[in-house]
């Protein structure tokens, strides 16, 4: 697994949306995988239905289509395997008892209070797609305070993307002694 | 992979660049970053301005924000050149941005413009 594949990777709205891919495998230009990002932008579109929460973060690069699921209490409610007629209860939720499912729902609640119409927020989730569509199935939403959050998030994405992203992952366990990192034993020390 | 979002991103330009932009256009989606000057409640008419650069922003759809003059605001919307009036941003998004950093936010925004005119070029 790269470095970039099960972290969320600060990612700006079009190399977000410029990801090839489907489902929930994903990779950027340079071939890196990557499954979750992080994005600091405005929301500018916002809609409420009865088991989620879509919008819209523009971060001046893209519009990144966000979704943020409310039905943790539904869910919670179904048999493990499913009926046949509802899906099963997804794995995140899966032998929780009810307190956590609970818990996680309120969580949910209060991420959604966040991403208000014209707020600046910083938002962490998986990528997934819906019909076609590339979207981030948000797991996290913190309202920034600090204006000046997402001209940072622009310069470290900046930075990830010159440094990082294009290059090839390198082969894990990294190689110390290819590194030139090797710390001396005292024996070599003399 | 395609995105299919309804709503334009808006591109974020100084007011100082806007006239000579490209984006300077009918229908061009903004952002824009600047002080308040002036506010009309009736017309719901705000003046933005950075150094000698202003703008007329339409604030009609905004709701829920309070408008101080002297304070920073940033605005998201579309740019409409009227000929017989003045050029003006109808903005869909607003915020007051006080404490925003202006000149570390342009020269962000040049960093930025420049790495999209680097991944744009041939590699």
């Amino acid at each position: 697994m790269g470095p970039t594949e099960d972290a969320h990777v600060k990612l700006l709205a079009r190399e977000l949306l410029g990801l090839a891919g489907r489902s929930a495998s994903f990779c950027m230009a340079g071939g890196r995988a990557v499954s979750r990002a992080e994005a600091v932008g405005v929301v500018v579109a916002w809609e409420r239905r009865e088991k989620l929460i879509r919008f819209l973060l523009d971060d001046g690069t893209g519009c990144i289509p966000c979704v943020l699921w409310l039905n943790h209490r539904l869910l919670a409610g179904r048999p493990p395997g499913g009926d046949g007629r509802s899906p099963a209860i997804p794995r995140h939720l899966a032998g929780r008892p009810p307190s956590e499912v609970e818990m996680l729902a309120r969580a949910a609640e209060g991420h959604a209070s966040r991403a208000q119409m014209g707020a600046l927020v910083r938002v962490r989730g998986r990528l997934t797609a819906f019909r076609g569509t590339l979207q981030l199935t948000v797991g996290g939403v913190v309202a920034e305070r600090d204006p000046n959050a997402e001209a940072l998030h622009w310069l470290q994405c900046l930075r990830l993307a010159r440094r990082c992203h294009g290059r090839p992952t390198p082969p894990y366990p990294i190689n110390r002694s290819a590194t030139g990192n090797k710390r001396k034993t005292p024996s070599e020390d003399g | 992979m395609e995105s299919s979002p309804a709503v334009k991103p808006g591109t974020p330009i100084s007011l100082q660049d806007l006239r000579s932009s490209e984006l300077f256009k009918h229908g061009a989606s903004i952002r824009v970053t600047g002080s308040l000057q002036s506010y009309s409640v009736e017309t719901a008419r705000a003046v933005i301005a950075d150094g000698a650069s202003s703008l007329v922003v339409n604030t009609r759809h905004l709701s829920g924000i309070t408008f101080r003059v002297g304070c920073l605001y940033q605005f998201i919307g579309e740019l409409l050149l009227c000929p017989n009036a003045d050029t003006n941003l109808l903005a869909r998004v607003g915020r007051n941005v006080d404490g925003m950093d202006l000149h570390l936010y342009h020269q962000s925004l040049l960093v930025l413009r420049q790495f999209e005119v680097e991944r744009a070029g041939p590699t």
